[in-house]
């Protein structure tokens, strides 16, 4: 009996256990295989909907379900937090100190937000005038903030890199414009992005297409710029304390971008038990993975995928998908003793909400970068890298393949885990 | 012998009065303060979401006409209500002055001069309708009313359109 | 952070203290009087209202609601229905209009 481990229920580990529980379907009723998944919350939650919760386009109950069904009836499912593994044992230790064994473990635990370690994020403004939306808490927290808003200066920035869905903050920025115009109070409003990268794009093609957007929707931007601490008034200080407003983001560098509302992206880090297992994860505590077959650095039973491992992609849902079909291969070559598939190239996909019901699509991997064209044919139906309204139902229709596809583990025709190239528009070098 | 009501009794303590839906208000004089409560009710009707229709009669057509209806007056003779002698009502240009008096009075508590809250009523949702026996009376067409008045029609249609809700007469 | 039924509401519903008033219980008392969703034109009404109010201390007329809101009557009733002096008065958390027109 083979006993195959799963940490994490989220995107990436209910995608692989449904892939492998169908693959694996007659040894796991002949008892030679048995999959576990462990994740401590019962429900799972549709992260992609997080954005819209504070602009009231989308509540609690829409982006989250029961976990239980969500998994193939096959694979055992253990509500419990994990607080320790052993590589050296090949076991991993639960909160109640129950051990599991394993003969190959993948651990799917994701990325998680450490506000802690930005000096003065969780002080005295935190969730009143600083506010994240990576989590439910944390984003119905702001949309009473934004509800209660009638002016003054929004700042949206990330800390720093890699952090989940990497367009996310831009989209809030997008959508906060178009909020505030549907409110009515957009010239009270001002909006500024402040990014740790050197643009809001960085890479050439696209911010050439799209670097426009923000100009046209009136929102300054601020580069280069790496979060040192924040700043904010002491609880029952007068509202304009920290420079004439509610706080102020400071970089390193002393630069300092005063603020009556902060939404920041908060530094992410891997799973906390990750750092248990010595040689397993980063300094961030994400797991060191072989960037084409997911297998990790520490041990050849352990592989990683989704946002726990530290692949130089973006951590989005989309390439946990991708990864999911690869890992799905390694996971049997592994079981029957041969070479693995050094089949994941980095693909990634994402919509990127622009506001007032438009949204585009962009395709990339390791080594190409997001380019225009057509996708996922050469004929379309949807266009890459430009703005249409297509692309934002085409969100919506996500979220039901999210639920009724993605996570039961089936593929999307016309869409592989390798990104293709037919339908973009290449670049003359790159052919 | 004590005869038991408790059933009416009963039945007056629990009812609820229901709300008007609807009304149709007649206008049949041509003076600015005849016109004026029937606007202000017509108005004041589609502010609560009831239905309004408005019927002008005999000189109440002078406030859909639009050769007129710029020029109603206030009526100074035989008027007990504006407590003016009738002599002093008499003299030429007094209506036009008491007129003009009460109309800037109403420029300040934003009540519109009848033109406008013509137009008012009818964007509102409010219909507008004359009398087909005072305009055959009259001698005038449709072309003679202001493009918000929505039909010629008779008493009989009048009725017909009232049924099932109130009929105010001013 | 408030939710309507938190808030202290007279018996025709509309709010007792005009300064408990945010975006989101416009939201929550429009979806109650069966208007789904603020567009952009209920808002530039819904402010116009409430901005006159907080200046001038009672709430516009039909006729200046008409003219200086930028939408006019037609849309107004269209916008809300039964009466778009009354409603947008509720959902801007003022009190209801006193007057006649």
């Amino acid at each position: 009996m083979r006993h195959i481990l799963i940490l994490g229920a989220g995107t990436a580990g209910t995608v692989m256990a449904n892939r492998l529980s169908r693959r694996l379907r007659s040894q796991l009723r002949a008892g030679r295989v048995n999959i576990t998944i462990v994740d401590p919350d019962p429900v799972h939650l549709y992260q992609p909907g997080l954005l819209f919760i504070p602009f009231g386009e989308s509540f609690r109950e829409r982006i989250t379900r029961d976990r239980r069904p969500t998994l193939d009836r096959d694979v055992r499912y253990v509500a419990s937090a994990i607080t320790a593994m052993d590589p050296d044992s090949d076991t991993v230790t639960l909160a109640d100190g129950t051990q599991l064994s394993y003969d190959l473990c993948i651990v799917a635990t994701g990325a998680r937000l450490a506000p802690d370690e930005t000096e003065g994020m969780t002080g005295p403004g935190w969730r009143e005038s600083v506010h994240e939306f990576y989590s439910l808490e944390g984003a119905e927290r702001l949309g009473y903030a934004l509800d209660c808003f009638v002016g003054g200066r929004v700042v949206v920035n990330v800390v720093e890199m890699p952090i989940k869905c990497p367009v996310a903050p831009l989209e809030f920025a997008f959508l906060a414009d178009a909020y505030f115009t549907n409110c009515g109070i957009r010239d009270k409003v001002e909006i500024v992005y402040a990014t740790p990268l050197d643009g809001a794009f960085t890479k050439p093609v696209a911010a050439k297409s799209l670097g426009h957007l923000l100009e046209e929707k009136g929102i300054l931007l601020e580069t280069e710029f790496n979060t040192g601490r924040i700043e904010t008034q002491a609880a029952g200080a007068p509202a304009d304390e920290v420079d004439g407003r509610a706080g102020a983001l400071v970089s390193w560098d002393e630069r300092r971008i005063p603020f009556d509302l902060l939404v920041t992206v908060p530094v992410h880090k891997g799973a906390a038990f990750i750092a248990t297992a010595a040689g397993l994860g980063d300094a961030m505590d994400f797991v060191m993975v072989n960037a084409r077959t997911l297998q990790s650095q520490r041990k050849p039973n352990i592989f990683a995928l989704g946002d726990a491992a530290n692949c130089p992609t973006s951590k989005a849902g989309s390439v946990a998908h991708f990864q999911a079909e690869v890992l799905e291969e390694n996971v049997v070559r592994m079981l029957e003793g041969r070479a693995l598939d050094a089949g994941f190239d980095g693909h990634a996909n994402c919509f990127i909400e622009t506001g007032h019901r438009k949204a585009l699509l962009i395709d990339f991997n390791y080594d190409t970068e997001p380019l225009p064209g057509m996708f996922p044919y050469a004929w379309g139906p949807v266009p890459l890298l430009k703005e249409s309204r297509l692309n934002h139902l085409g969100k919506l229709a996500f979220r039901h393949a999210y639920w009724n596809r993605l996570l039961p583990g089936r593929d999307f025709p016309g869409i592989d885990a390798k990104m293709k190239r037919s339908g973009k528009r290449m670049l003359q070098t790159q052919d | 012998m004590s005869l038991e009501f408790t059933q009416g009794q009963g039945a007056a303590a629990t009812m609820e009065p229901q709300p008007i839906t609807k009304v149709s208000i007649i206008v049949s004089k041509g003076s600015l303060e005849g016109v004026y409560p029937a606007l202000i009710m017509a108005n004041g009707a589609r502010m609560e979401g009831i239905e309004a229709n408005v019927f002008f009669t005999f000189f109440g057509m002078d406030a859909i006409n639009k050769a007129r209806h710029d020029a109603i007056k206030v009526a100074t003779v035989g008027n007990p209500g504006l407590h003016l002698m009738t002599w002093l009502g008499g003299v030429p240009g007094m209506s036009a002055l008491v007129t003009r008096q009460m109309m800037k009075q109403m420029e300040k508590l934003d009540i519109p001069p009848i033109p406008e809250f013509l137009e008012l009523i009818a964007d509102s949702g409010g219909k507008l309708y004359a009398c087909k026996a005072s305009v055959e009376m009259f001698g005038l067409t449709k072309d003679d009313f202001i493009p918000q008045v929505e039909d010629i029609i008779t008493v009989g249609d009048f009725y017909a359109m009232a049924a099932g809700g109130q009929i105010i007469f001013t | 952070m408030t939710t309507l039924a938190a808030v202290p509401r007279n018996a025709e519903g509309f709010l007792e203290r005009v300064e408990d008033w945010d975006r989101g219980l416009a939201r929550e008392i429009a979806r109650e009087a069966g208007i789904p969703e603020l567009t952009d034109r209920h808002w530039l009404v819904v402010n116009y209202m409430r901005d006159t109010y907080i200046a001038t201390g009672s709430a516009p007329t039909i006729r200046t609601l008409g003219k200086e809101s930028g939408v006019q009557v037609k849309e107004l009733y269209a916008l809300f229905p039964k009466g778009p002096a009354k409603l947008a008065a509720k959902i801007g958390g003022i009190p209801k209009p006193k007057g006649c027109i």
